[in-house]
């Protein structure tokens, strides 16, 4: 059964990751086709999560991936005006496509024949707990609260500065300069003043 | 027996399909998305360690790579938005001067 579900969620996480970098259809090549199969394949790696015990793990990557990181690229998808820009537009992969291909080719292979080496577990195989004596004490929140208020504290402590710059540096980037930005006449917005070319009255409505 | 080799394999192939993600497509968006898939294979194998050794440091690891994950994304997409805001496009081969 174990192995049944393995093999289900790994097969389906690998096929909806490849669906995100080759667009199963030609007309499948937009950025919200390949963001929904983003969401699928992350629904999959939570699923192999669980099958790990890692239960709070699994929770937050539905959570923060799923929910949040990918709702946020479908924000920005829709924010931007995609339907002129014809990037990635369906042509035969030119030399630096396929060297591309040929350099991750290779880093897979290079992985994968490192991982599955007789000699690349023996280092660690004497610590290999395969069953654990106490599932229900693994991967949950209070022993991972635990771990993160002890062991990790200034880690800890450090993401939240982390995350507080990143949020300042994001309104600072995305901020609108009238300058220097293009702004398309169809997404412009008037005030009441510009589109009527009147003042406005006082009491008017 | 599904043991630790397998794990490792997926995220191996995972991370594989998030390079190839990022050498060969061209939209902005979308390399984005294969480096967010590069991290989830990382952090796989990370929890697959842990679990087959049992700790949970790995499990910590990972809660950490998901909050740079998330500060990652907030500036990256709001460094891709203003590049579309100045270029009109996201292909990543036009976007070639450090400045406007």
């Amino acid at each position: 059964m174990e192995a049944f579900l393995f093999y289900l969620f790994s097969t389906a996480a690998v096929l909806s990751a490849l669906a995100v970098v080759l667009p199963p259809h030609p007309k499948a090549r937009a950025p919200i086709h390949s963001a929904v199969a983003m969401v699928l394949c992350f629904f999959f790696v939570a699923a192999l999560y669980a099958m790990l015990s890692a239960h709070l793990l699994a929770v937050l990557q539905v959570l923060v991936y799923a929910g949040a990181i990918m709702v946020l690229f479908t924000f920005v998808i829709m924010l931007l005006n995609l339907q002129q820009d014809n990037v990635d537009k369906p042509e035969p992969p030119g030399f630096f496509k396929m060297l591309g291909g040929l350099m991750a080719l290779t880093t897979t292979w290079g992985l994968i024949t490192k991982f599955t080496a007789d000699e690349f577990l023996a280092p660690i195989s004497a610590q290999l707990v395969e069953k654990l004596a106490d599932p229900l004490h693994y991967g949950n929140l209070q022993d991972i609260g635990r771990l993160l208020f002890s062991k990790y504290l200034l880690p800890f402590e450090l993401t939240s500065v982390l995350l507080l710059t990143a949020m300042i540096g994001a309104v600072i980037v995305a901020k609108r300069d009238p300058k220097t930005t293009w702004i398309p006449e169809a997404v412009k917005q008037l005030t009441y003043r510009e589109r009527h070319g009147k003042r406005v009255e006082k009491g008017a409505p | 027996m599904i043991g630790l080799t397998h794990y490792l394999v997926v995220s191996a192939l995972l991370f594989g399909i998030g390079t190839l993600g990022v050498l060969v497509r061209r939209n902005a968006l979308v390399v984005f998305m294969c480096i967010e898939l590069m991290l989830n294979a990382v952090n796989m194998s990370f929890i697959a360690f842990s679990r087959f050794r049992g700790g949970m440091d790995g499990h910590v690891v990972a809660f950490f790579v998901m909050a740079v994950a998330a500060a990652e994304a907030a500036v990256g997409l709001a460094l891709i938005l203003h590049l579309f805001r100045t270029r009109q496009s996201l292909n990543v081969d036009e976007a070639n001067l450090m400045r406007h």
